[in-house]
């Protein structure tokens, strides 16, 4: 029991440093560890109390809030970029719009 | 000119209202400084569990208060021996404690609006009814 606990609580740590990739990489690197260890802290104790239910009740509740804090911080990132990689990404987003219009009207 | 973090006349009533996960987070560093797990910690055993932060939001939030001086990151570990070392720890600035009371005296001042239309049974105080 003790060896399927730690098995789960591995894979689970595993996947989670996965999915925080889907933060920005600025956030990652100031956070990124310290969130992975709180994560894993408190799926050790929602394991030892509330075993394998609280351990899903747990997991929908972290990736609901993942997609919502990682989609907040992209945004934050975009209305705090310095105005010249604003512009660089801007004229590349304008170039791909465009293209994709295009694309739309001429097939 | 531009406000800075260390500016004393920085007025607290600006960042109000707060969110109840950054209100529950500067509670939790009221009284000593926490690192991320001992916030969660903190918040779940006095919200008797009915609070439970998650990574995201938590760190989201510290972020913001950083940035904007509320809470400070501290250099000494309160306990060495116990503790990962690259585990950050946080604690209120002075300008935290300020804006944590604000927001305390907002929500008081709120319960005392509900208080006097009688929505709180047994402790109901409605001045226009002389009191009771």
């Amino acid at each position: 029991m003790m060896a399927d606990q730690s098995r789960i609580l591995n894979l689970s740590a595993r996947m989670y440093s996965w999915l925080l990739l889907a933060y920005p990489p600025r956030f990652r690197r100031a956070f990124g560890w310290e969130m992975a260890q709180v994560f894993r802290d408190d799926l050790r104790h929602t394991l030892q109390e509330s075993g394998l239910a609280g351990l899903v009740g747990l997991w929908i509740l972290v990736v609901f809030d993942l997609f919502k804090t990682a989609m907040a911080e992209h945004i934050w990132e975009v209305f705090h970029m310095p105005v010249e990689k604003l512009t660089r990404w801007s004229g590349l987003a304008a170039a791909l719009g465009g293209a994709a219009l295009a694309a739309v009207f001429f097939l | 000119m531009k406000a800075t973090n260390q500016d004393p006349l920085r007025d607290p009533e600006k960042y109000l209202p707060l969110s109840p996960a950054v209100f529950h987070i500067l509670l939790a560093l009221a009284d000593e400084e926490r690192h991320g797990y001992g916030i969660m910690q903190e918040v779940q055993v006095r919200t008797g569990g009915r609070v439970h932060l998650v990574p995201g939001t938590l760190y989201g939030a510290i972020k913001r208060l950083l940035e904007k001086g509320i809470i400070v990151e501290t250099e000494e570990r309160p306990d060495p021996e116990m503790n990962d070392e690259r585990r950050r720890y946080y604690r209120l600035s002075d300008f935290g404690l300020r804006v944590l009371t604000a927001e305390a005296e907002r929500l008081e001042r709120m319960v005392r609006q509900a208080q006097a239309k009688q929505l709180l049974a047994g402790k109901a105080h409605n001045p226009l009814m002389g009191g009771r």
